[in-house]
Parts: structure tokens; C-alpha cells; sequence
């Protein structure tokens, strides 16, 4: 059953090769995928085949509801204004993009756009839209909605999450009722992804709202969309449901509704998925995965996704300013040991600073591995011997003691900054793990007030270092271990401005190694993403870009429908 | 009495302001801020800076405060920061849900508690009364959630008989009138056993206290001596005097269910006011946490004044002037 | 009268051949009641023998022939002097004791004496000295009864209200047994090092041995860590009650301050006592509690310190009331009359004569500071890990409780236990103590 992904064949003369957002979800909008190509990649877009049609099952029916568990609440439906995950969720079916992504990620094919095109010069990009599309009230969508929206999205009273994106988009105009042009400041790799980053809101029911009072409009707890589900409830704290837009530019989606139930405590929703109330739990923690693996009712995907974790030292603090010392404690912390006994395997050592499924990841880069002699060797080297005798290292008198952060509310980060601590103590290293709420956490990070921090990064889709690690964005943005190497930002400024592919994937692999090499961060694991789902619904595809990648297209054969 | 009321509610009213100033400070000189949810690549340190403005997070904190109070004195507790949405809104949602976990585990207290007292007092020094008293001192002496995550672990995991969060079953809407109540006493029943128990085992040792020192009172043994039958003697004499202190309890019991269901209310997925204080504080989300804990210091003053009240509708021989 | 009439028939076994009326008078010792009720009992039909002292004190001396018998007896082997004379049940258990306590000198030996030379850290030392400490109680209490026994007469003076109470206390076997297994907390606790058969941090093959279902190698199994539950609760159990303990001590001795400063002064300084007594006791206590613990860093001290800081409310209430009551009475109005200093007045008239509803509200506000200090490890907010503490392992088993039932349970069990114990004492404590409930 193909119905719902479009066309599978790009669109339109050679684009640009980066290809807009990964599907549905609006985070996974911002956070693309590095769809980087050939430079000659005007290409011919394949579709995979959806992964579970098993023949012999019965035909695709219309019908049934998918209940999903997750232990967060939603804050705002509007596109503009929400920030929580699942609000992103949510959004994501009710809002659709210009132009989506491809499974294999290296094309993209039409959302709401039928066909778009560049100019000669590549510094604008028109896109032709649909004429199909209405809004979920029966107002058709028009070029007029999209201008407004991208004039929303870029206004800075709205604060839109990600409105530095869009700086290097100068003008939107509509061309006429179907046509919307947008004017770029320079030609650059990303010009497609950051044009359909923001997904449009409708004009007609959001022009009237003052920018500084969208984020408290109430069509942000009642939205309308033009996506493949329609909102139809939201009751604080318990749940959010959508049904299907029977009107959806591409036929109604299958099921009848999705309804997301919030439900804070993972015993509960774990106990509610085994019972069957609940047909769905994303981001499961790995402790159930294999109780859940084996439940003959649900379906669990485990696949690497953008979730990774890492140790931070501070390079400002005198423990961690010699690059030695910090490569001695990579090197005595056994990464795979932590995955076997925190996430039951369930993922990856991580070497490089991109996860494995962007493209520009070297996976040839020369890690450094557990080596508790090695690490010992380069202490001693750096002077830190156990003088006293007291089972810890020290070096002038001090010991090697420092307090290690992580935020109280993830238990994995908890759990694995206890058993660093054992791993380190072996060395004679005595690391304090000190667990404190988010808010502060992320305080004390921005403000480079702590020695050394366990955190996580949901990475992004767009293939680039320069928030984490060019001198750049020490001052005010996400390089709080102050890591600086001139070698490194020029490799950045080098790497995100190169259209060839080839030559990319050198030169971030030659950053790769660099700051791996240096040992900023300790980097821990890949996380995989866990997810079960009840076997009723079929046609299911997950990857990725997130579970719900093809959710129009999951059905339920007519026999085994239950609400 | 009305002006003994009417003194009360005024004597409340800078107790209240008190309050709310000093949570004022304490909440905004804790470290975080409420636009730490954005720390992320994907947003701009300027976008943040913006936000901050937006939310006049930038001002003095004179100035906050006096903006704060000059609006909560007309009426208006404010927009969430995190969820987008009035204040007020928020607590027309959370409210509700409180007051019916509340008032069922108020039933469960007291029912079970003077029950269970009587019968024990009834039968003093029998293996009832024996078993009931260590009983209720280890129900007495447990950590609530601790007694909620045993209930959940029995009742919805291995013998799969209640569920184990929510209010409501997904089907709720398509179930008859009777299922729909069924249904939801099922989703309650759990929740409020959990915050009800401990103050039910408190309620039945101060119900059997106060029953055996009334039953050795002299009109006791006269209507016993009339020749009146033992539960009558119970229910019509001595419980009404027994019930005094105890009464006095319900009013005191009131702002710890209202405040005290936190934990509970997380395990259960309940969502009440409990919730969404925790919530607000973790998120820093100051006009929610402002406009929830005057509502429980409310509910504290208002508690107080109502066991008062009570006390004297009860027993006739006190008398406020 | 038909009391006075011969038992008509057969006659039950209770009162066979016995007038109905004198029932009542039976011995009630003999009786299986809960302690609790038998004190009750007592108060209701039975005059207790205030003066008379208790039963071994009451027992006429016996041979002198084998005093010294019982004397070296018990010198070698304590509990042994009881059996001498018939006291078999506490002989034997004193013995029981004694040996429980050498047999752990015996095989923690190597420890002993690693500790004394020095080489081992404070804990190590405590609990030494608990050993030692936990052996010469034992000893000298069966060494006092012998000599009790022999040598002192018994008294017939008067007995301070202390003494009575205390009776009364003891009287109450709920009570006793409540502070049997307090005390066998406590000791456990202390000698913990001994004790707990694996370093509780210690984390080896993770994979091979976490989640392990009590067995006889663990008997409460393993965390998700490989640590060894039973030993977490042991070392746990420190936290947790030095928590209940310090915090208690500070919110209860700046209550009593509060308090007797309030109502011995009245006016003003009462006014403004309660009325901050008002206020902090309108506050959410959690959000208080969430808000000061952000403010600093979470640690042992700040919780300690925020919990006797956030307690004292509801002592200085009572406190108040009892100066309130106490300062009119004419011994009051004597030392005033003599010209003594308020501070004298306050703390060595007054004090001593309101201390009783002090000692129950501390022991009650011990089992409930436990509590909250479970409740903040709960929410992730209370000692940090790895270190042990009840409430955090509660809080660390939640996510497991499915697969893993013992992380929760065996330490949600252990907070339960010795709340349970300090509700007992505080419960007994206030029973013995009330001057209302004496006969």
C-alpha cells in the first residue's frame, strides 16, 4: 500500500541536492537529515517498499485508533509556539511541510508543494503549491498563508524555536495565488531544507493575533491544520487525540484517530502497553526492552537513531585542560560495558562527533579505545600518582576529585555517572556524581560553572560542527567545555560551504579525527530507539527520522480493528 | 460566630500575602530559569534572550514582583510560561480532578477509619481489635508511594484487576452510562486507597481512643442501664462525643490531600493539582507555582477555620465570640 | 442475688466453680493481651503497685549461700547468675545475646584489629565501639540484675513522675517490642562495616550480576548495578536515620525555644511567633522544600538542614501552650517572686515540666522526617548517588519494579519497620507520659 507518500520520482529540474526535512515530525523538521549529495543528485528518489505488508495479511482497511503512551504533555499545538517532544508529535500530523523528505535520504518529494525550482543563479527557490490543499475548517491553503507564515516563523517577538535558520532567507513573495517565491542572501548546500523548514500555519485564523500574544492564542489548544489528522480534543495532563482528515490531500489516512495518553510514571505505561490499554510507547528506556521483545503482542524496533551521550570535561578546569589527562579518562571508561549493563545492548560505541546514520560519519577514524593500562600510563606521564596512598591519584598535593553532573531526572545519565564513577575509582580517580533538576543543569552548563557534565545530544540533521565545536560559539552557544582549535574551525567554515560530497566527507572526516582526538567530550554511546507497538497495525514503517514516518499509511485488517 | 468567621478570614488575608512574597523570592532566587527547556542548537541564544523579555524575565525583581502582585490582587494569576495557556485554566482543569480524588479518598478516611475504630473499641482487647491496631500502625507508618508503586505492582501487574494510571479507559467515551461510572470508580479506587490509607489507620486509633474514653463515662452506663442495645448506646450516645476531635480532623485534612497527593498523583498519572505544582516548579514556571501554592495556603486557612468551625457546631459548650 | 447462687450447670472452664463476680480480679498478667491494652486494662480495673516495685525487686532475698555462685557466674558468662535462681527466659536470653555479640567479634576479629591499629576509616571505628559498647551492656545487665537480686533492698520510697512513667512505658509490650527491634536497627546500623556482607558501592561484572532474585548469596538480591541490596539497606539505613534524627533534634530543640520563648513572654514576642508559625505552616512544604534545595546543591547537610529548618512549626504550638499554662501556676510565680532570671526560670522551672509532649512529638517527627526525606529521594532531589539512602533505593527500584520486585521492596519494608517502631514509642511514650491516663 503506497498510497500517501506522493510521487516517487523528484520533481522539477535539478534541485539542489539537500533535501528539506526529514518527515513528519517538526523536530526531526529542524533537525534534518544531512542529506548531502552528489552533486549531481537531482536524482531519481526511491521509495522503499513499506517494510511490514506481509503477504497473505488481509487488505488494507480504514477504521481503529492508535492509543501511544508517553510520560510528557504536551504544552502548545500551534506550529509556531510549542516546544515539548510531544507536542512536536502531535503537530507533526496535524501540520504538513512544503516538501518531505525521502526514506533514502538523499531526495525529497512533494508535500504541500506540487513542484518547485531554482533560479539560474540559485539564489531563489520557487515552489508551486497544490491546489488541492485546504485547511481542516474547508479554507484552501494559498501562497498568501505560506508568506505570512514564513513572515511568523522569522519574527522575532514570536520567537520561533528555530528561527536562526531562516536568517539567510531575505524575502517571501507570493507570485500568485499558487506560487510562492523565496530570495536568498548567498547561495549555500542548505537552501531547500531551511525554505521548508517552516511548516505553514494558517493566515486566516492567526493574522489577527499580536506576535507577542501568539504564544498564549487559543488556537494553540485548538489548531487547525492541513496534515493527515485533524485535532479533535486535548485535556490537560491526560491526553491529546486527533482524527483523520477525510479531506487530506491524498486520501484520509487509515485509521480513524490517534490519541496520545500522558502518563508520567514508566511502570504505569509499561504495565498499560503489556495489558493492551495502550498500543504504543516510543523512546522506551532500555531496562524493558527485553521483557518487551518477548511479549508475543507487540512488534519492538530497536535501531540506531540521533540520540547520543557523552562525558563533558571542562577544559577551562585545570583537571581537564591537558588533553592527556582527558584521553586517560576515555580511555578507563569501558563504553561497551556501560551499554551491556545499563542499556542491555541496546547501542553503539560512538567514536566521532556525528552519529552513524549522517552522512559525512567516518567510520574509519582511529578511536580511542578501553585501555585502563594505557590510561594509567598517560596519568603517571601527566603526573598523577597516588602519593599518599590513600587509593586516589594526585598531583601537587591535590587529589584527583571532581564532581561529575548529570540532570536527576534521567535515570539513565544517573545510572551511568555511577557506574563511571566505579569504573574511575579503579584508577584511583574519585569523580562525585551529583544529579540536580534539568533547569539548573542546563544553567550551570551555559555558564561553564562545572568540571565535568553526562549529557546527551539529539543530533541534528544538517551535517555541521559549529555549535558544539567551533571557538565561535564558546562565548554564548553550545561549546560550554570552551574547546578551541583554530584547525577545527576552519575545517567547519570549509566543510559546511563544500558542494561536492566527496570533498565534504574529507574534510569532516579530518575534523572528526581532530576532535575526537582531543577528547572534549568523552563520547559514550549512540542510543538506539526503542519502540513497541501492538501487532495489530501493519504496514508499519519506522526509522530514523522518528516511528511515525508513515503513520498515514498503518492500517488494521478489519478482523483484528478493536475501538 | 459569623464574626468570629469574618475576624478569621481578615487575620488571613496578610498571612496570605506573607506567604505569596516570600515564595516570590525564594522561587526566583532559586537558580534555572524557565526558558532552560531551550537549551538546544536548534535555538538561538538571542531567540532565549527574546523570550526572556517577552516573559519580563529581564526586570529587576522588585519590578516582577510588584507586576506580579498588582495583577494577582485584580484577579488575574497570569499565563503559563511552559504551557502556553492562562493560569486559571490550568487550575479549572486541575482542580476539578483533585477535589473528586480528594473527597473519594476523604470517604475512604473516614468511612474505613471510624469503622474500623469503632469495631475495635467495641470489641476492646479482642483479636480484632489486636490485629487492627498493628495493622494500622504499619499502614500508618508507610511512604505513601511506596504503598502506591506495591499497589500497582499487585493490583494492575500480576493480577491485572485495576488499572494501573488515568482517570479514564481509551473507550470511555463509547461506554454506557453505567460503564462510565464503573469505569471510573475502577481508575479511582487504586489512587485514593493509596493517599487515603495512612490517614484512615491515623483516623481509626483516634477514633477508638476517643470511643473508649467516652464509653467509660457515666451517661454511657446509664443508657446502657436503661437497657438500650449496645449499638445503639455506640452510634446514638457515645459517638457523637467521641466524634468531636475527629471532626476537627477533617478540617486539617484538607490541605494535605489537596497538597499532599503529589507523589500519588504522579504514580496514578492523576491529573491534579499535585502535578501540575511539580511540573511548574521543575519547569520554573513562576505563575503557576505562585497561583498553586496560594491556593494551598488557602486551603490550609480555610482547613483551619473550617475544623474550628466544626469543632463548635459539634460540641455545643465552645463558643467563639 | 443470683451471683451469689452456685454456678447452674456444668460451668464453663472460666468460671467453674467461681462466683461471676469475681472474675474480674483474675490475675491479669496471665491474660494474652498487647501490651498497649494491658496498661489500659490496668487503669481501668486495677489499682498498678506503684510502690510496691516490681517483681524481682519484690522477691524476698533468697540463700545467701548462693550469691556468689550467681555473681562469677554471671562475671563469665553473662545470663548464666539467672539461671541460678529461676529466671530462665531472661537468662537464657542474655546468653543469646552475649553469644550473638562474641561470635561477631569472632569473625569480623581480623577487622578489629585492622581498626585498632588504625588503618581503617571512622565507620570502621564506630563500629567497633558499637561491638564493644553493645558486649559491656550486655554484661552489665546481667551483672545489675544479679546484683540487683542480692544486693539492693527493695525500694519502698516514693517515685518521681519519671519513674512512674517509665513503668508504665515498660508496661506496654507493643512498646518494648517496638524498641527491641529499634534497638536492633540501630545496632545493626552502627556496625554496619561488620555487618553487610558486600561493599555496597562495589560494581564487578555488571551484566552477570544485576537483577539477581534473593537467594542465599544475596539474600535480597541485586540492583541494577550488581550491588548487593541487603547491603545498600544496611549502609542505607545510616543515611536515613541520621536524617530522622539530627533533623528532628534541630526542628525539635528550635521549637522548644520558639515556642517557650512565646509563651513565657506573651505580648508581642508570642504575636509575632505565631503569626510566623502561621505562616510557614500555610506553606506548601514541598515547594518550600524543592525551592531551597535548588537554591544550594542537594547534599546530605542541606537536607538535614532544610527538613530541622521547615519542622519546628508544630512543637512551638505546643511548647507555647504549655508555658502558657505553667507560667500562671504558683511555683512559677515563686521563682519570680524570688527574683530569678528569665533564662532560669525558662529552662530549669518551666522546661522540665512541659518536656513530656517534647518527647512525643520527637519521636513521632522521627518516623515522619524519614519519610520526607523519602519522599525528596523520590523525586531525585535527596542524597546523591552512589551513596545509599532508603528512599533513593525506592526511588531507583521504581523503574525496575516489574522485572525486579526486591530493589523496592526490601528497602520501602525497612522504612516502614522502623517508622512502625518510632510510632510505637512516640504512641507509648504519650500514653505513659499523660498525666490524665494515670491512675
Amino acid at each position: 500500500m503506497t498510497r500517501g507518500r506522493g510521487p516517487t520520482t523528484e520533481p522539477g529540474g535539478c534541485l539542489l541536492p539537500l533535501a528539506p526535512s526529514p518527515r513528519s515530525s517538526p523536530t526531526r523538521r529542524l533537525q534534518l537529515l544531512p542529506i548531502l549529495l552528489l552533486a549531481l543528485a537531482c536524482g531519481k528518489a526511491e521509495r522503499e517498499q513499506p517494510t511490514t505488508t506481509p503477504a497473505g495479511e488481509a487488505a488494507p482497511a480504514d477504521g481503529d485508533r492508535l492509543i501511544i503512551g508517553t510520560t510528557a504533555d504536551v504544552d502548545a499545538l500551534n506550529y509556531l509556539t510549542l516546544t515539548t517532544l510531544t507536542a512536536q508529535e502531535v503537530a507533526g500530523e496535524l501540520f504538513w511541510p512544503l516538501a518531505e523528505i525521502n526514506p533514502d535520504l538523499l531526495t525529497f518529494h512533494p508535500g504541500l508543494a506540487d513542484s518547485w525550482e531554482f533560479s539560474p543563479d540559485s539564489l531563489s527557490l520557487t515552489f508551486h503549491l497544490n491546489p488541492r490543499i485546504t485547511w481542516h475548517d474547508g479554507v484552501p491553503l494559498r501562497a498568501d498563508d505560506v508568506v505570512w507564515s514564513m513572515g511568523a516563523c522569522k519574527d522575532e517577538k514570536i520567537a520561533w524555536s528555530s528561527i536562526r535558520w531562516l536568517d539567510r532567507i531575505k524575502n517571501v513573495t507570493a507570485v500568485d495565488s499558487l506560487t510562492v517565491r523565496m530570495d536568498f542572501t548567498e547561495r549555500y548546500p542548505y537552501q531547500l531544507m531551511d525554505a521548508s523548514v517552516c511548516r505553514p500555519t494558517p493566515k486566516h485564523l492567526l493574522e489577527k493575533i499580536k506576535p507577542e500574544e501568539m504564544r498564549n492564542a487559543a488556537f494553540n489548544q485548538n489548531p487547525v491544520g492541513d496534515g493527515p489528522f485533524k485535532f479533535k480534543s486535548w485535556t490537560a495532563q491526560q491526553s491529546v487525540e486527533l482524527v483523520a482528515n477525510e479531506s487530506f490531500f491524498r486520501g484520509r489516512p487509515h485509521l480513524d484517530g490517534v490519541v496520545w495518553r500522558i502518563i508520567p510514571e514508566w511502570t504505569s505505561l509499561i504495565t498499560q502497553l503489556s495489558n493492551g490499554d495502550i498500543d504504543l510507547v516510543t523512546g522506551i528506556q532500555p531496562t524493558f526492552y527485553k521483557q518487551l521483545a518477548e511479549d508475543p503482542d507487540l512488534q519492538v524496533y530497536s535501531a540506531p537513531g540521533r540520540r547520543y551521550v557523552y562525558v563533558a570535561w571542562n577544559l577551562r578546569d585545570p583537571l581537564f585542560g591537558d588533553r592527556n589527562v582527558r584521553r586517560a579518562l576515555t580511555m578507563a571508561i569501558d563504553r561497551q560495558a556501560l551499554i551491556d549493563a545499563l542499556l542491555y545492548g541496546q547501542a553503539k560505541v560512538m567514536n566521532s562527533p556525528f552519529p552513524e546514520i549522517l552522512w559525512a560519519y567516518d567510520p574509519n577514524i582511529k578511536a580511542i579505545s578501553y585501555d585502563p593500562e594505557g590510561a594509567r600510563k598517560l596519568l603517571e606521564q601527566a603526573g598523577w600518582k597516588d602519593t599518599d596512598g590513600d587509593g586516589i591519584l594526585d598531583k601537587d598535593g591535590k587529589p584527583f576529585r571532581f564532581e561529575m553532573l548529570t540532570n536527576a531526572d534521567n535515570t539513565l545519565r544517573v545510572d551511568i555517572t555511577v557506574a563511571i564513577q566505579s569504573q574511575l575509582k579503579k584508577l584511583g580517580i574519585d569523580a562525585r556524581p551529583r544529579g540536580m533538576e534539568f533547569v539548573v543543569f542546563t544553567q550551570k552548563l551555559q555558564n561553564k560553572d562545572f568540571q565535568a557534565a553526562v549529557a546527551g545530544w539529539n543530533s541534528q540533521i544538517k551535517v555541521d560542527l559549529t555549535d558544539l565545536w567551533s571557538s565561535k560559539s564558546i562565548p554564548d552557544k553550545f561549546n560550554f567545555i570552551s574547546y578551541a582549535s583554530p584547525v577545527v574551525d576552519s575545517l567547519i567554515d570549509a566543510g559546511i560551504a563544500e558542494f561536492d560530497t566527496q570533498r565534504a566527507k574529507q574534510i569532516w572526516s579530518e575534523a572528526q579525527q581532530i576532535v575526537a582526538d582531543d577528547a572534549g567530550y568523552s563520547f559514550l554511546f549512540e542510543q538506539f530507539d526503542i519502540n513497541a507497538l501492538s501487532k495489530r497495525f501493519k504496514n508499519v514503517e519506522m526509522n530514523s527520522y522518528g516511528w511515525d514516518y508513515n503513520l498515514p499509511e498503518w492500517y488494521v485488517p478489519k478482523g483484528e480493528q478493536k475501538y | 460566630m459569623l464574626t468570629f468567621i469574618l475576624k478569621r478570614l481578615l487575620q488571613a488575608i496578610p498571612l496570605l500575602l506573607g506567604v505569596a512574597t516570600i515564595l516570590f523570592v525564594v522561587l526566583h532566587l532559586a537558580p534555572g530559569d524557565p526558558t532552560s527547556f531551550y537549551f538546544n542548537p536548534d535555538v538561538d541564544p538571542q531567540v532565549i534572550q527574546l523570550m526572556r523579555k517577552n516573559l519580563g524575565l529581564d526586570q529587576p525583581l522588585h519590578v516582577q514582583y510588584w507586576r506580579w502582585l498588582t495583577s494577582f490582587l485584580r484577579g488575574d494569576f497570569g499565563s503559563s510560561f511552559a504551557q502556553h495557556r492562562p493560569v486559571i485554566e490550568i487550575l479549572k482543569d486541575a482542580i476539578p480532578n483533585t477535589l473528586l480524588l480528594s473527597s473519594v479518598s476523604m470517604v475512604v478516611i473516614f468511612v474505613l477509619g471510624l469503622l474500623i475504630g469503632t469495631i475495635q473499641a467495641v470489641r476492646q482487647y479482642s483479636l480484632a481489635d489486636n490485629l487492627a491496631t498493628v495493622i494500622s500502625f504499619f499502614f500508618y507508618s508507610m511512604p505513601g508511594f511506596w504503598f502506591a508503586l506495591m499497589l500497582v505492582l499487585l493490583f494492575s501487574y500480576k493480577f491485572q484487576l485495576f488499572p494501573a494510571s488515568q482517570m479514564t479507559s481509551v473507550n470511555y467515551e463509547y461506554l454506557s452510562v453505567p460503564a462510565k461510572l464503573w469505569d471510573r470508580l475502577q481508575h479511582i479506587l487504586l489512587p485514593a486507597v493509596a493517599l487515603g490509607i495512612g490517614e484512615a489507620a491515623g483516623i481509626a486509633r483516634y477514633a477508638r481512643g476517643g470511643l473508649l474514653e467516652v464509653i467509660r463515662q457515666d451517661y454511657i452506663r446509664t443508657a446502657r442501664a436503661k437497657g438500650l442495645s449496645e449499638w445503639k448506646v455506640i452510634f446514638k450516645h457515645a459517638m457523637r462525643n467521641a466524634l468531636i476531635p475527629i471532626v476537627t480532623l477533617f478540617g486539617l485534612t484538607i490541605p494535605f490531600l489537596m497538597g499532599g497527593a503529589v507523589l500519588i498523583e504522579t504514580i496514578f498519572a492523576w491529573p491534579g493539582m499535585g502535578r501540575v505544582i511539580v511540573t511548574a516548579i521543575f519547569q520554573r514556571d513562576y505563575p503557576v507555582v505562585m497561583a498553586t501554592a496560594f491556593l494551598f495556603a488557602v486551603f490550609v486557612v480555610l482547613g483551619n477555620l473550617i475544623a474550628d468551625v466544626l469543632y463548635a457546631l459539634v460540641d455545643p459548650r465552645i463558643r467563639y465570640d | 442475688m443470683i451471683d451469689l447462687e452456685p454456678e447452674i450447670g456444668t460451668g464453663g472452664p472460666a468460671g467453674a466453680g467461681v462466683p461471676a463476680r469475681q472474675r474480674p480480679l483474675e490475675p491479669e498478667g496471665d491474660a494474652p493481651d498487647v501490651g498497649l491494652i494491658r496498661s489500659e486494662a490496668a487503669l481501668l480495673n486495677l489499682p498498678e503497685p506503684l510502690l510496691a516495685g516490681d517483681e524481682p525487686d519484690a522477691a524476698p532475698a533468697p540463700a545467701a549461700g548462693r550469691k556468689p555462685a550467681a555473681i562469677v557466674a554471671s562475671a563469665l558468662l553473662p545470663g548464666a547468675g539467672h539461671l541460678f535462681y529461676g529466671r530462665f527466659v531472661t537468662g537464657l536470653w542474655i546468653l543469646f545475646f552475649w553469644g550473638v555479640g562474641l561470635a561477631l567479634a569472632l569473625q569480623v576479629r581480623g577487622d578489629l584489629s585492622a581498626t585498632l591499629k588504625g588503618d581503617r576509616p571512622l565507620d570502621h571505628w564506630i563500629a567497633a565501639g558499637s561491638l564493644f559498647a553493645y558486649l559491656a551492656a550486655v554484661w552489665g545487665k546481667a551483672m545489675a540484675d544479679v546484683a540487683v537480686r542480692y544486693a539492693r533492698p527493695p525500694r519502698t520510697a516514693g517515685i518521681s513522675e519519671w519513674a512512674v512513667a517509665g513503668r508504665r512505658f515498660r508496661k506496654n509490650r507493643l512498646a518494648m517490642i517496638g524498641l527491641a527491634i529499634m534497638t536492633f536497627i540501630y545496632l545493626v546500623t552502627l556496625m554496619g562495616p561488620y555487618l553487610a556482607p558486600y561493599d555496597p558501592n562495589a560494581q564487578d561484572d555488571i551484566v552477570r550480576t544485576r537483577y539477581l532474585a534473593p537467594a542465599a548469596e544475596h539474600p535480597m538480591g541485586t540492583d541494577k548495578f550488581g550491588r548487593d541490596v541487603l547491603s545498600r539497606v544496611i549502609y542505607g539505613a545510616r543515611i536515613s536515620l541520621s536524617i530522622g534524627f539530627i533533623a528532628v533534634a534541630i526542628s525539635v530543640t528550635l521549637g522548644t525555644l520558639i515556642g517557650a520563648v512565646a509563651g513565657y513572654f506573651g505580648k508581642w514576642v508570642d504575636n509575632l511567633a505565631m503569626r510566623l508559625v502561621d505562616l510557614l505552616i500555610s506553606f506548601p512544604r514541598l515547594v518550600l522544600l524543592l525551592a531551597i534545595i535548588a537554591l544550594f546543591q542537594p547534599s546530605i547537610f542541606l537536607i538535614i538542614a532544610v527538613l530541622g529548618l521547615t519542622g519546628w512549626m508544630g512543637t512551638s504550638r505546643i511548647v507555647r501552650g504549655q508555658f502558657l499554662a505553667l507560667r500562671e501556676q504558683e511555683f512559677v510565680q515563686a521563682t519570680k517572686a524570688l527574683g530569678y532570671g528569665s533564662a532560669r526560670i525558662i529552662f530549669r522551672h518551666i522546661l522540665p515540666n512541659s518536656m513530656a509532649p517534647i518527647i512525643v512529638v520527637a519521636t513521632l517527627g522521627i518516623g515522619n522526617t524519614i519519610l520526607t526525606e523519602a519522599a525528596l529521594s523520590f523525586l531525585g532531589l535527596g542524597v546523591q548517588p552512589p551513596t545509599a539512602s532508603w528512599g533513593s533505593m525506592v526511588s531507583d527500584g521504581k523503574d525496575a519494579l516489574i522485572n525486579a520486585w526486591w530493589i523496592a521492596t526490601f528497602p520501602g519494608l525497612a522504612i516502614v519497620l522502623t517508622v512502625v517502631c518510632f510510632n510505637l514509642l512516640g504512641d507509648a511514650a504519650r500514653d505513659a507520659l499523660d498525666p490524665r491516663l494515670r491512675s
